[in-house]
């Protein structure tokens, strides 16, 4: 308990009137009974109950229940104290009555000049000898209270300096960082450990809640000045509760990552997730920051892929901001070949930020370029700007071995997906989708022939890949094909001969000795679910009569499918007497088939 | 126009006492008492309860002097009613004269 002398005596001398006033106070109208109760009920309380207390402290009765102290500065939770003490000269003494009794729920037992004083002593104490734990467990329910009540908080902000700021803030986030790095090493902490961390959360949870609330009450406030000598770690575990908007996230994160990398941080080479972790994962949950912070560091992705302790973060913040949810085309000629080049760099070189090497970079590459793989293809080179032998030649530096290829196959509804997403931001979708899905599994074949498929389960994914696309693709046909594969008399008939080879192309000892079969028996199948699911479509609508002739589909006993299956094709148009809607057919087929029959010339061709 | 009955006149002296003892009441220094018990004088869990207790006799004082003075108005309507009855039955025997 803390007292102004003289203004205690004032108090004492003022009440002791009143009590006086009080007792004279009498009437006996019994109109005023109820009144005169209430009356004398309240001359006894402050007579009997305050009056002894203040004339005893006025007294400067020295008993056990007035103890003289002497406060200091020295901790927080008697802060308040401390202060009056310390900068007012009030005495200070021990408090008859235990804190427990005067707490208020309903007020919380936080006051103004505790926000004053916690907010002064923060800013001007030796702020590493005030954060014990039973401070930081203080500290944590003060502030909620004070954050709760708008004007405590602006006393607490006033007298909280921006050295105040730093300073809690930096040894704040480097407790935070041994704790997180011991729990990181041996997988648990104690419960004291415990404890401190959660109040340590806390504590950096409300100030950033009381910086945003300032904010909405005094627009001109910008909490962002308060970062600036804040350690990096420090600073992004503020940001975390900042709710930043995309672009000024992406901007102070490039502020201090830029920092972080200069070096020498407490978090640097720590266990647990450091300054980079903390605010690519604000990013991550923030719409639209991934791809502005992304954008910005498009010339130097290091940036990004070197600063965090998890090297998978940086890959999803890339692969979130790069997806063709958040990427536009144009935006991904920028984007998608730099960072192809980083990673094939990155690859050849094996060296990152502080010796750190991540051996699946291959991995994310593949991951990286999934969704835009149609645009690798020679068809696509203009959606770039580069030559075709550009954007093969980094493909190439991307599908580098057989897991980097087998990735990409296991990738196939990413791919299925950026096909899809192409035709449909397309303004002339069904002349693009036949073509488009022709390059596609064009490119898969090359891939593939270049791999040399050894294995059953490598030409299943192959399939799988193609045929995804296909599947995918097949509401984009021309007439607006809605119907899934296999709905229509044309696609059942394929359906049947699929099942028939229990859809798998052909069995695993078969395909290790004849790949090129498999391949062929690949494209085939799709120019053949292509053309029937088209064919039904026109039948459906009308364009062609429900009695004419079934196109064919692929013969899987032929020892060359494809070319099979083209004069087979030709036989049919011949005899179906289909009109104007052969000629669309026969386009559709011979787009489909054309990437494939130029590869396998080629290959053909090479081999002799 | 009729004399004050004897009964109006102590309904009014009442009413003038009660509201006496309101003001009384408003005047005293334990209103106020609350305004020298805050922070800027003392402060504690003991201090914060004698703000609290004072800030609480502050209602309660000004709830009993409004009640006083909301008893001295219906003493003022008793009076002014048995003013009018007095009157009209001193016209009534008039008239039977």
């Amino acid at each position: 308990m803390g007292y102004d002398r003289l203004l205690l005596r004032s108090l004492r001398d003022v009440m002791h009137r009143s009590v006086g006033e009080l007792e004279r106070i009498r009437s006996s109208d019994p109109e005023a009974a109820a009144a005169m109760r209430s009356v004398r009920s309240i001359h006894d309380q402050i007579g009997a109950r305050w009056l002894p207390l203040l004339d005893s402290m006025v007294a400067c009765v020295a008993t056990d229940a007035y103890r003289p102290l002497h406060i200091g500065l020295a901790d927080l939770t008697v802060s308040r104290f401390g202060v009056i003490q310390s900068l007012y000269g009030w005495a200070v003494v021990t408090d008859p009555l235990p804190a427990s009794t005067t707490a208020d729920p309903a007020r919380g037992v936080a006051t103004l000049d505790q926000a004053q004083a916690l907010g002064w002593l923060l800013s001007h104490g030796d702020i590493d000898a005030l954060v014990s734990d039973d401070e930081i467990a203080w500290l944590d329910s003060t502030l909620v209270e004070i954050a709760r009540r708008p004007m405590l908080a602006d006393a607490f902000l006033t007298n909280l300096t921006t050295n105040g700021w730093t300073h809690l803030c930096n040894r704040l986030g480097d407790d935070r960082i041994t704790l997180v790095a011991e729990r990181t090493i041996t997988g648990h902490l104690g419960d004291p450990e415990q404890r401190r961390l959660a109040g340590i959360d806390g504590i950096v949870a409300t100030l950033g809640a009381m910086l945003v609330d300032d904010h909405q009450r005094h627009p001109h406030a910008n909490p962002l000045t308060l970062l600036s000598d804040m350690t990096p770690y420090a600073a992004a575990s503020l940001v975390q509760h900042l709710h930043l908007e995309s672009e000024a996230l992406a901007s102070i994160s490039t502020t201090l990552i830029t920092r972080y990398r200069e070096g020498g941080w407490s978090d640097v080479q720590r266990p647990g997730p450091g300054t980079a972790d903390i605010l690519i994962q604000i990013m991550l949950d923030t719409p639209g920051a991934s791809k502005a912070f992304v954008m910005a560091h498009v010339s130097d992705p290091a940036m990004l892929l070197d600063a965090p302790h998890e090297a998978k973060l940086a890959e999803q913040l890339l692969l979130s901001a790069t997806s063709h949810a958040n990427m536009t085309l144009a935006e991904s000629a920028v984007a998608i070949p730099a960072l192809t080049r980083f990673i094939r760099d990155r690859y050849n070189s094996g060296v990152g930020f502080y010796g750190q090497f991540d051996p699946d970079v291959t991995t994310f590459g593949v991951d990286l370029i999934a969704p835009w793989l149609l645009q690798f293809t020679a068809a696509h080179a203009a959606d770039w700007n580069l030559g075709s032998g550009e954007t093969a030649r980094l493909l190439a530096s991307i599908i580098v071995d057989d897991a980097a290829f087998a990735r990409l196959m296991s990738r196939r509804d990413d791919v299925a997906a950026g096909v899809s997403t192409r035709l449909a931001t397309s303004s002339d979708a069904a002349r693009h989708s036949v073509a488009d899905l022709a390059a596609l599994v064009g490119l898969v074949d090359t891939l593939a022939r270049k791999r040399g498929i050894t294995n059953a389960s490598e030409a299943m994914q192959l399939w799988d890949t193609a045929f995804a696309a296909v599947s995918t693709s097949t509401s984009f046909l021309p007439g607006g094909i809605v119907a899934t594969v296999g709905t229509g008399v044309a696609l059942h008939t394929l359906r049947v001969v699929l099942d028939d080879r229990g859809v798998t192309p052909l069995d695993g000892p078969i395909v290790a000795h004849d790949t090129l079969h498999q391949l062929d028996w690949l494209t085939a199948v799709a120019a053949a679910t292509v053309v029937c699911a088209t064919f039904d479509q026109m039948v459906a609508n009308g364009r062609i009569s429900a009695d004419a002739l079934a196109p064919p589909v692929p013969d899987a006993q032929s020892a060359t499918p494809g070319a099979a299956y083209s004069a087979a094709f030709a036989r049919w148009l011949d005899n179906a007497h289909l009109g104007d809607q052969a000629v669309l057919l026969d386009d559709i087929k011979q787009t489909m088939m054309s990437a494939h029959e130029a590869e396998r010339n080629a290959t053909e061709l090479s081999t002799r | 126009m009729a004399a004050p009955s004897t009964v109006a006149e102590q309904l009014r002296l009442r009413a003038r006492a009660l509201r006496v003892v309101a003001q009384v009441i408003d005047d005293c220094g334990a209103i106020t008492l609350y305004r020298r018990a805050g922070s800027d004088t003392w402060i504690g869990p003991t201090p914060q309860r004698c703000l609290d207790d004072l800030v609480a006799a502050r209602t309660q004082l000004q709830r009993s002097a409004a009640d006083l003075r909301g008893a001295a108005h219906r003493l003022d309507v008793r009076a002014e009613q048995t003013d009018i009855a007095a009157a009209r039955l001193l016209t009534s025997q008039m008239g039977r004269l």
